[in-house]
């Protein structure tokens, strides 16, 4: 059960980081949110294994290549109990501005681009293509900025959609909600960011 | 005029033609194929640049903290407590706290403690599991300091009417006093003061780590800081009281042991002290 629990961490860590991080907004408790929320797996699973009669353990498929779908959306679910939990037990003391997005890389996008400029400032076409690549930038930290914005019920399931791949059903399960709502939600969230995008062209 | 717009029948998305389960719903594969069929271009390619940023990554911290949460020995979970309760190593609490295995020189696990204090010797499982653990040892350490008190009030009411018979019954001279008593977990300090009525006394408890042994001395001590001293026998004013009860077959209570204003001492400790010093008898 250690086992599955890890391939499904190392399958999706990316995803359950930022799913805390959208809760949390505060890297830290984004960390202690996914780290506790497995201790608590484990720990669960363990009893599971020991009570032999438990529900989740028959959600577990005999064959072990196969990860549970019910099983991803428990751990999400359980990362994002555990964000919860996070602000609640230390919210008062901490300071919610971290970025979903890696702010740094954008910068350095747009300082590799500088460096193509000196080192092909005659060519038409590099300067083209640089200029392209700060358009992007600019437009990519529009919609860091847009995202970061978005509220939290949006926010969750932009970032389970987008960068956990999860469908709407999926969703739904994980935030307790209909996969209706979900679509609906997402569908708004994706207006209001591609109204913003238009904004700036 | 009507204030929502007229959408043709055949034009509205429930109509479109989908599967559905047992109940009516419409399965996850509509949703989300509704979902992807309605999205025009402009937000799909929302949805692709959403997909390029660059996110922020977990440090490296939580990839240790989830390496030892997985690791075989490291994700062993141990019988924690007296109450089934299970502990999971590898948990943290506060940032930086990180609960590790702790390793001796061998490079074996030997226990589980703060990363930020190795050598301590807490053992916790997740938040919630920890705070458990934390409130049980808060609670023993309460429950000791709390029944050391109520010891101490008694040996310190009893070795004053002791104390006071010995002067007027018996002449006794008194020494030392210690007591041999033990805690769950070594360590630790508490001192207790309160009066027996006419002596103030104090009681001290010194944990010993040095022997590893989970030892406790109790000390007694008078308001002076005196140690609370013993008759000829050797015996303390506690010692005593317990020696008075197997004598006597009645169990000591400070409710029954009313003082006596003639002599300053207990009825019953009285009369046991006096026919004691005229035949030796216990009556």
């Amino acid at each position: 059960m250690a086992d599955q629990l890890e391939r499904i961490y190392l399958q999706h860590q990316q995803a359950f980081f930022t799913l805390a991080l959208a809760i949390t907004q505060n890297r830290e408790l984004a960390e202690d949110a996914v780290h506790e929320a497995f201790a608590r797996l484990c720990s669960r699973f363990r009893r599971m294994n020991k009570a032999d009669d438990s529900m989740m353990w028959q959600a577990v498929p005999a064959n072990e290549g196969d990860l549970p779908s019910d099983l991803v959306s428990y751990a999400f679910a359980s990362v994002r109990n555990a964000a919860v939990d996070q602000i609640r037990r230390r919210g008062r003391s901490m300071v919610f501005d971290s970025s979903l997005f890696d702010r740094v890389g954008l910068v350095q996008n747009v300082d590799s681009g500088h460096g193509e400029i000196r080192s092909t400032s005659q060519s038409l076409l590099a300067k083209s293509a640089v200029i392209e690549s700060v358009q992007q930038t600019e437009q990519a930290e529009i919609l860091t900025a847009a995202v970061d914005a978005l509220d939290d019920s949006s926010r969750e399931i932009v970032v389970l959609r987008i960068w956990a791949g999860m469908t709407c059903e999926a969703i739904g399960q994980t935030l307790q909600i209909s996969a209706k709502t979900v679509e609906t939600r997402y569908r708004r969230a994706l207006l209001k960011l591609s109204s913003l995008l238009k904004g700036l062209s | 005029m009507s204030l929502f717009e007229s959408v043709p029948l055949g034009d509205r998305n429930t109509d479109r033609r989908r599967t559905v389960d047992g109940n009516g719903l419409p399965t996850m594969h509509d949703v989300d194929a509704d979902l992807d069929a309605d999205l025009d271009a402009d937000l799909k390619s929302v949805e692709s640049s959403l997909r390029r940023l660059p996110l922020a990554g977990p440090s490296h911290r939580l990839a240790e903290r989830m390496q030892l949460l997985f690791e075989p020995q490291g994700g062993e979970q141990r019988q924690g407590g007296n109450d089934g309760q299970l502990e999971t190593p590898g948990s943290l609490g506060k940032s930086g706290q990180m609960v590790l295995p702790h390793v001796n020189n061998a490079g074996s696990h030997v226990g589980f403690g703060s990363a930020s204090s190795p050598a301590a010797s807490s053992q916790v499982a997740s938040s919630g599991e920890r705070r458990e653990t934390t409130n049980s040892r808060i609670s023993r350490l309460v429950f000791t300091a709390v029944a050391c008190l109520s010891l101490g009030f008694i040996v310190g009411l009893s070795s004053d009417r002791l104390g006071r018979s010995s002067t007027t019954e018996r002449k006794g001279s008194f020494q030392s006093a210690a007591g041999v008593g033990s805690l769950p977990s070594g360590g630790g300090l508490v001192n207790s003061v309160g009066s027996g009525g006419h002596r103030a006394f104090s009681v001290s408890l010194k944990g010993s780590d040095s022997t590893g042994a989970d030892s406790l001395l109790l000390a007694l001590t008078d308001a002076e800081g005196q140690p609370i001293q013993t008759d000829q026998a050797g015996k303390t004013p506690w010692q005593r009281t317990r020696w008075w009860e197997q004598q006597s077959g009645d169990s000591f209570s400070v409710a029954t042991h009313v003082s006596d204003a003639r002599f300053d001492f207990c009825r019953l400790c009285h009369l046991a002290a006096s026919n004691m010093a005229t035949d030796g008898s216990v009556r």
